[in-house]
């Protein structure tokens, strides 16, 4: 069955994109409803135009979409460029191109449908203009002072000892160190000191000679080579064997280090920037980090504080992060409730911020389009320890805790009451009352 | 292909590639006015004068009016701009005798008469040349009427 023309334009009509056509000469020549409202002209003010002088877009004159479906011979999908539309300059728009052809094959003409993408674009310049400091976010006083030590020493070549909470974003700081150094050009080369067995570490860092060991088929240069005249980051570098501390001291002090299964001395300039999670006075008084490699990383110490202890940074996260979901999942969740932000706000927050994007990760998966994230959408343990308690202390103390165990139990079994009731050694009945006295089902 | 392409290069401005599709359209049709309107002017930005005049005097003695009706607007014609920047041009690529020619061939898009003063003056500069005097000759009897 084909269509007749009414029911294609009523079709080409109902659609959101707007769609137009034009002639060999690029007359515009058919300009459905949806250009109409996208743009404000009417297709009267338009039909018999030349299509640039009507949408007056760069790509007119540097990369028409219609030339280069005519050049490549394949349509165009997704080409992203700016078109202005009647009360506006510029608008940016996505649009997709193809080629008409006539019965011998010559090309007629050319079609292009396009949506309007401003929010889109709206959405990322906000995303940009939230990201306080150098793709961070946050307005604590804190940070702010981070922020301004990093530009304070932002000339510096000397070494960099980040400590913070796991999930803090000492990556970020390193980074962030690392672009506004002389040396941002150079090479910045990332280890996790953690990840490597003694063995392979040594020869991460300082390379080795072929047939050093058994694997060692091949001579390689390590990191630290490879970073030479840029930075180097070693992430937990508190976890680092003794013996490797050592050897990264010598690099710091002298420059120098050979590879393993060689003698020749090797010397490199690099810049040192190095964090940890642990907690590092713990670790110099039970001798697991050596105290003469600890000041030498220490010059410029940046402690990240705590998510807890920046609650003002929650809010500026929470917008950022749903923000970037947003793009991610092509879907907007605007805001959370305020009953959320109280929640988020009054959470401990072991994970730091990590823990905060999974956190809305998870609610905004739950949550339709266009509705603010509320309670029932964010994950158990975020509801549970603020429930209120019911009157009386003792009552209360003992009311918290078998709640809290019952959370755990829970959380451990994935919310599965059946085995959660066979862990608790009670029924599934029992459970299900329990959950209900303490607030954890509707 | 080569048509469409030609005119959206025509369009951008890009004479030389516009002129290499739409030689190739030209010869597929060799009749299409609009393509020949475009290719002089191609042929005359881009240093192939004698082209473009031969091209240019073929036309007008077949349609002298399709050059002389060629709109800023409705036909996208560059002529108001290549004139803009003719007027303010003391330097051209081009010798005396060839500036000449290219302002008058230029000229005729917008202005017969201000065409045919540049050809007097080409013929006045070579006067044993053919194709100029015929070209005048065409202009003078459009003028005329």
């Amino acid at each position: 069955m084909t269509l007749s023309g009414n029911i294609k334009d009523l079709i080409i009509d109902s659609i959101g994109e707007g769609v137009f056509t034009v002639d060999k000469n690029f007359r515009i020549n058919f300009f459905n409803k949806g250009a109409e409202r996208l743009t404000g002209f009417k297709a009267e003010e338009v039909l018999g135009k030349f299509c640039k002088h009507i949408f007056q877009s760069d790509s007119c004159f540097d990369n028409c979409p219609i030339s280069q479906v005519l050049r490549s011979g394949k349509n165009l999908y997704d080409f992203e460029t700016y078109y202005s539309f009647i009360n506006e300059s510029k608008t940016p728009i996505r649009l997709n191109a193809s080629v008409l052809y006539n019965e011998k094959n010559e090309p007629t003409g050319g079609i292009v449908s396009f949506r309007d993408v401003s929010e889109l674009y709206a959405l990322k310049r906000n995303l940009s203009d939230t990201t306080k400091y150098q793709g961070i976010i946050g307005r604590s006083k804190q940070m702010n002072e981070i922020f301004d030590l990093i530009e304070e020493i932002s000339d510096s070549n000397a070494p960099v000892f980040i400590q913070g909470e796991s999930g803090t974003g000492k990556e970020l700081i390193a980074n962030a160190i690392q672009k506004r150094s002389p040396r941002s050009s150079k090479p910045f080369i990332k280890i996790n000191c953690s990840v490597f067995p003694e063995n392979l570490l040594g020869s991460e860092l300082f390379g080795h000679a072929k047939g050093a060991f058994t694997d060692a088929i091949n001579n390689r240069a390590g990191r630290f080579e490879i970073a030479d005249g840029g930075t180097i980051f070693l992430d937990e570098v508190a976890e680092m064997p003794l013996q490797m501390q050592v050897q990264l001291l010598r690099v710091l002090q002298e420059g120098t280090f050979e590879r393993i299964g060689e003698s020749i001395t090797r010397k490199v300039d690099v810049r040192v920037i190095a964090a940890t999670n642990v907690n590092i006075s713990k670790a110099l008084k039970d001798g697991s980090f050596r105290e003469d490699l600890f000041y030498r990383l220490n010059v410029i110490p940046i402690e990240i504080p705590p998510l807890r202890e920046r609650p003002e940074d929650i809010v500026p996260l929470v917008h950022h992060i749903l923000q970037k979901f947003s793009i991610t999942y092509q879907k907007s969740v605007p805001d959370v409730s305020d009953a959320v932000l109280d929640l988020l706000i009054n959470y401990d927050w072991p994970g730091n911020i990590r823990e905060l994007e999974n956190v809305l990760e998870y609610a905004f998966v739950k949550t339709p389009s266009g509705e603010v994230i509320v309670e029932s959408k964010l994950p158990p343990k975020i509801i549970s320890p603020i429930k209120k308690k019911p009157a009386g202390t003792e009552k209360g103390t003992f009311y918290n805790e078998e709640r809290l165990r019952l959370i755990h139990i829970l959380e451990e079994n994935r919310w599965n009451q059946t085995k959660s009731a066979e862990v608790l050694g009670i029924g599934r009945t029992t459970l299900w009352r329990k959950l209900k006295k303490y607030g954890l089902i509707d | 292909m080569n048509e469409m392409l030609g005119n959206q290069l025509f369009m951008a401005r890009r004479y030389s590639e516009a002129l290499k599709n739409l030689e190739a359209a030209l010869l597929h049709s060799p009749e299409q006015k609009p393509i020949k309107r475009k290719l002089i002017i191609c042929y005359a930005q881009t240093g192939d004068i004698y082209k473009s005049l031969n091209l240019f005097y073929d036309l007008i003695k077949d349609d002298i009016q399709f050059i002389i009706d060629a709109d800023p607007i409705l036909d996208d014609c560059p002529c108001n701009e290549i004139i803009e920047q003719l007027e303010e041009q003391t330097d051209f690529n081009y010798d005396p005798f060839e500036t000449k020619i290219y302002q008058g061939i230029i000229w005729l898009y917008c202005d017969a008469a201000k065409s045919l003063s540049c050809f007097q003056k080409a013929g006045e500069l070579e006067n044993s040349n053919e194709v100029i005097k015929n070209v005048i000759e065409l202009i003078e009897k459009y003028t005329a009427t």
